[in-house]
């Protein structure tokens, strides 16, 4: 009885080993969610007419009351995120909804153009009612059919020329194109907004993007959904590092055969590499200057100049800038005091050389030059939609006035032009190792490659001088923390306050 | 001289005192700490006064010995070498014939660092050549070729500014000089070689971020003849029409992508960071020597005897065969190839280009005809790997595969290596086979600026009165008979062709593990690799079949054979090189032992088996009666 005891064991033992010896090993491709298959609406709506957006989404919520309630409390709705806390001891959340940038500056005064790409019907002004899930647009993100619009200039309502019964017959799973309405076309066309997101990637080729190209990945195998709410963070509109999306989701964190690969990837991030140009096959705009706009000047390039909006520069398959990023960022917040003299970064990364969670990003930075109140120093928002808007009378003065009224700042009536960053990290457009960046482009001879090492804090080039444990900078114990051990700032724009900057609302 | 001694001992203190640093530093930048440069002519005064052309010898004597290094440096032997290679048989030294030697010096000295018999005739030793930052090769090239060998070395100078031509010839250019009249070594970019600078003469070295384009006709040395281009650009990213370019992922050469310098393993032999003895020299038991020499001693007499390999034509007796760093010294085999049987056995047998270079992407010498002539007066060349014109960028690349060939290696005997043949033919006369020049040559083909008409006559087989490129070969006795003639009547006697092959070691162009041959197939299948045959010839000119060339390091065990075409092709014959490749030999005695061997097991099985069953048959009858 006692052999047959150890025989049995010995047998479990071995099934176990064989098993686990021949388990499969990890693949990237088990990272990948794996989504239902979608039901088919197509016999849905037999006999119903649609008058409007709303009348489809109360159709949606007849089966999805849950998802709408979901959706109302998520970003791509309220397009506001971080909490943050201001100098003045009150909270503020912010987001799309209330920040400025260097492209058409901000949204209050000019909804109604802005928020075409608003997950939503109506949204004009501060009137819209956040918590009427009626007004959801379900059929921008699920549109399968390719067929849906929506109005120019019209709050986010639908185009009149849609046939609303066909798209809620055709709704499906997210796509690139659903994705791509807006986001490839941030900043008010194709490329403008992002260096690593634009129209080429509705049907990309290998070429433009690996994931998206070879794999013919939608943005939601990357972009996971929980309850409606969208995994993924910009930093544009964003501070914190949370609910952040990254390649060690799927991929290993020393992904690589060769192991002087894999200790790169303790400062450097797999983007750096993996992203060696952005706008590959569209240009995508570099500057902005507003203080250009309005005049009548006899050049037909809208990449060049347009009355309405100044001048530009686009360029295409640029090399990116790299700066230390440890997922956190610093911004310039609507109403803030800043100095006109200097460039005023709108945000930026944050993490230096001694910040051990920080990586070499790679980043589009767009550079514009843009009004503020000379009294007052701060950044000015102008309105330019509209009967009164810039883009219709070309009086700077009068939209600015609307505009800082529109968003509580105060205006002096003189204004100026003060140059401004924005900081981009890339994530898009990523390249296969064989079209990755090589060891010579970084390390090259005589300090000539893409990386400005004393820049970066380096005594020089780390093959030769050693890296940031070599030379003390950071311990060798160091472990990358989870996303969910790093803590939102509680003031995201503390860097820049300590450049003399206060808020003056 | 005073004033010199004083330069040398400060300079001497700077680098002693920062040893350390200094070392680092040499392997990839400029050197910081070299003082500033008192540019001298021959007469060892400062050019700005003298306004004379500037002497190396004179300018970095202050500091280096520069008889010592011009004593010895073996790219002063380069011109020998040269003529070995074919470039231009039959010319005389400068002791023989000065005047015929200065006429080739102006032709070929541009592929000279200066110093020896080319310092006779006023090509001094250039050592900005090397060691500045951005050295003006055309210029230089441009007065050797006008004769101005004095000028060279300043010439050098010109991408930088110090020196410029204007109507009058070469001015100095005050501007580039500080007010003590000396130029910071900062601004020449002195230091050691950098890779552009070793490719200059020696191959297509090349970082640059266009697209690459390269035209083999006129490239250098090892790209001439090896198809090697040592850059970190991606095949896929070049200019370059090479077939399935999109698939082709890999850097030019995984060293220079990695910022391995040519120097890095061609390093001076008593550079302390890199020193090493030959491998004649080195003793067994030890790994590594720790001993190495001062700074100060290399930095006043740098042994210019560069590491080398077994280069194909390495003398038995050179000292310095290889002493370079070979790949197994910076890498380590036990822990990249943990994939491959027997690590070690391979290892023995095989160097690690066999594998680590399968094939090349670009073109490569194949034939160099001297017996005949094309229209600009130089010989038939033929190359392999492209299909088409060879200076035209829109014909294709067809990558070829490198011949594997045993060859010497000192104490670790003959290991296999990737080659590519060159054969070449030439004119010969008189009882020891005196090279005919190339001058000889063309007065044989040419009178005037055209064709000479008797040739015309014997070459000219579609009447049509020029002589194309097929036309342009010597196929039939009667056209051999032809040249003969005209030779014998310059007063050639005996002129006769002889055909040589030499094998060019394969050592650059390196591709990494994942780019590298990993088929056990490829080698060890029935359609061995080392069995894949490889065109030496597309026609035999006289009829004559080439040899292996005198001096070379490489055994060819396999055969030749021609086609029905005409093309003389090699093929390697494992058997004869004594190599047994499990899956690719085949040993009909081995085949007979084992067949016979397991008929011999099956039967003494078979016996065994019935034995004991007619035994327990008996015993079970004992049982039962």
């Amino acid at each position: 009885m006692r052999s047959l005891h150890i025989a049995l064991s010995l047998t479990a033992a071995m099934i176990l080993i064989l098993l686990t010896g021949c388990s499969k090993e990890q693949s990237p491709w088990d990272g990948v969610p794996k989504i239902p298959a979608h039901v088919d609406h197509s016999t849905f709506f037999e006999g119903m007419t649609f008058t409007d957006g709303p009348s489809v989404t109360k159709a949606c919520m007849k089966c999805h009351a849950k998802e709408a309630s979901d959706f109302i409390k998520t970003t791509h709705w309220t397009w506001k995120g971080d909490t943050i806390h201001l100098p003045n001891g009150k909270e503020e959340k912010i987001g799309k909804a209330n920040v400025i940038n260097n492209f058409c500056i901000g949204i209050k005064s000019n909804e109604k153009h802005c928020t075409t790409c608003h997950a939503g019907y109506g949204w004009r002004d501060d009137s819209f009612d956040f918590n009427d899930a009626s007004k959801i647009d379900c059929l921008i993100c699920h549109d399968n059919t390719g067929s849906y619009q929506k109005a120019h200039d019209g709050a986010g309502e639908v185009d009149p020329s849609v046939d609303l019964v066909a798209v809620a017959k055709g709704v499906g799973e997210p796509t690139r194109q659903n994705c791509g309405f807006c986001h490839f076309r941030g900043g008010g066309g194709d490329a403008v907004k992002h260096g690593d997101l634009d129209g080429s990637m509705y049907f990309p080729t290998e070429r433009i993007d690996v994931h998206m190209g070879r794999y013919d990945f939608k943005c939601i195998y990357c972009h996971r959904t929980k309850n409606h709410d969208i995994q993924g963070r910009a930093m544009s509109v964003n501070v914190a590092n949370t609910d952040r999306i990254g390649c060690t989701d799927c991929h290993d964190a020393k992904p690589h055969k060769l192991q002087r690969l894999n200790e790169h990837t303790a400062a450097v991030a797999c983007e750096t590499c993996h992203i060696p140009y952005m706008a590959i096959d569209e240009a995508t705009k570099m500057s902005w200057d507003w203080s250009q706009a309005g005049q009548d000047l006899p050049i037909k390039d809208h990449h060049v100049y347009a009355k309405t909006k100044g001048r530009f520069v686009f360029k295409k398959d640029v090399v990116p800038e790299y700066y230390w990023y440890n997922g956190l960022s610093g911004r310039y917040l609507m109403g803030e005091k800043m100095d006109p003299s200097q460039e005023l970064q709108l945000n930026w990364p944050l993490g230096s050389y001694h910040d051990a969670k920080a990586k070499i990003w790679p980043f589009k930075v767009h550079r514009g030059k843009q009004p503020y109140d000379k009294k007052y120093d701060i950044v000015l928002v102008p309105n330019t939609v509209g009967e009164e808007g810039y883009w219709t009378k070309f009086d700077w003065d009068t939209a600015l006035r609307i505009g800082s009224e529109h968003n509580d700042l105060p205006y002096s009536g003189e204004y100026g032009w003060v140059a401004t960053e924005m900081y981009w990290p890339l994530a898009h457009m990523v390249q296969s190792k064989d079209k990755a960046v090589q060891c010579n482009e970084c390390h090259a001879p005589d300090g000539h490659g893409r990386l400005n090492w004393k820049a970066l804090g380096y005594r020089g080039d780390p093959a030769f001088e050693g890296g940031r444990v070599e030379n003390g900078a950071i311990s060798m114990d160091f472990k990358e923390p989870a996303d969910a051990d790093v803590i939102p700032p509680s003031n995201p724009s503390e860097a820049g306050k300590s450049n003399g900057q206060e808020e003056v609302r | 001289m005073a004033c010199r001694n004083l330069q040398r001992a400060i300079a001497m203190a700077m680098v002693l005192s920062v040893s350390i640093l200094f070392v680092v530093g040499l392997a990839h930048a400029a050197n910081r700490l070299h003082p500033n440069i008192e540019l001298l002519d021959i007469d060892g005064n400062n050019v700005l006064e003298s306004g004379a052309p500037v002497s190396p010898m004179q300018t970095c004597d202050g500091c280096h010995d520069t008889e010592f290094i011009a004593g010895h440096s073996d790219h002063i032997q380069a011109l020998d070498r040269a003529q070995h290679a074919r470039l231009a048989p039959g010319q005389p030294s400068y002791d023989a014939d000065p005047a015929a030697y200065v006429k080739w010096l102006k032709a070929y000295g541009s592929m000279h660092v200066g110093g020896g018999d080319a310092a006779k005739a006023g090509l001094d030793l250039n050592c900005f050549l090397c060691h500045t930052g951005n050295p003006a090769v055309d210029q230089r090239k441009s007065e050797i070729a006008a004769g101005n060998f004095r000028w060279a070395a300043t010439a050098t100078l010109a991408n930088l500014g110090v020196a410029r031509r204007s109507s009058n010839g070469w001015l100095w250019n005050p501007e580039s000089f500080n007010e003590d009249q000396e130029v910071t070594a900062e601004f020449l970019g002195i230091g050691a070689p950098s890779s552009d600078a070793c490719g200059a003469c020696h191959g297509k070295v090349y970082y640059g971020k266009a697209p690459l384009e390269i035209f083999p006709a006129s490239s250098n040395w090892n790209t001439y003849l090896r198809g090697e281009v040592y850059s970190p650009q991606r095949m896929a990213d070049s200019g370059m029409n090479i077939q399935g370019k999109d698939r082709l992922g890999r850097p030019f050469d995984v060293h220079a992508e990695r910022m391995v310098s040519c120097s890095n393993c061609h390093h001076a032999q008593n550079d302390p960071a890199s020193f090493r003895s030959a491998q004649q020299r080195r003793l067994g038991r030890l790994k590594t020597d720790v001993r190495r020499p001062s700074i100060s001693d290399f930095l006043e007499t740098p042994d210019h005897h560069l590491a080398r390999g077994w280069t194909s034509f390495a003398s038995a007796n050179d000292p310095f065969a290889g002493s370079m760093r070979r790949c197994e010294d910076c890498h380590d085999v036990n822990t990249t190839h943990t994939w491959l049987p027997y690590p070690k056995r391979h290892m023995d047998v095989l160097d690690c280009e066999s594998c680590h270079i399968p094939r090349v992407d670009m073109p490569a010498l194949q034939e160099a005809d001297w017996t005949v002539l094309t229209r600009d007066r130089q010989p038939r060349r033929v190359f392999r790997g492209i299909d088409g014109p060879v200076d035209s960028p829109a014909t294709i690349i067809t990558p070829w595969q490198p011949v594997l060939l045993k060859r010497s290696e000192g104490s670790k005997g003959e290991r296999v290596a990737p080659f590519n043949l060159v054969t070449s033919w030439r004119w010969v006369s008189g009882a020891k086979g005196e090279d005919v020049s190339l001058e000889d040559l063309q007065r044989a083909y040419f009178e005037g600026e055209a064709y000479a008409p008797a040739i015309i006559a014997a070459l000219d087989a579609d009447q049509n009165g020029m002589l194309d490129e097929k036309e342009l070969v010597l196929d039939t006795p009667t056209k051999v008979d032809v040249v003969h003639s005209r030779l014998e009547g310059l007063g050639l006697k005996e002129a006769r062709i002889v055909g040589e092959m030499e094998p060019y070691g394969l050592h650059h162009g390196v591709a990494s593990g994942d780019f590298a041959q990993k088929d056990c197939q490829a080698c060890h299948g029935r359609q061995s690799q080392f069995r894949e045959a490889m065109q030496v010839a597309s026609v035999l000119p006289g009829d004559v079949i080439p040899t292996l060339a005198d001096g070379s390091s490489s055994r060819m065990d396999g055969r030749f054979f021609k086609d029905e075409a005409g093309r003389y092709w090699y093929t390697g014959e494992i058997q004869q090189s004594s190599l047994y490749m499990l899956g690719a030999s085949y040993n009909p005695q081995i085949d007979f032992i084992g067949t016979w061997l397991i008929i011999l097991t099956l039967l003494v099985v078979i016996f065994h088996a019935l034995i004991r069953f007619i035994g327990r048959q008996r015993s079970n009858r004992e049982v039962r009666s």
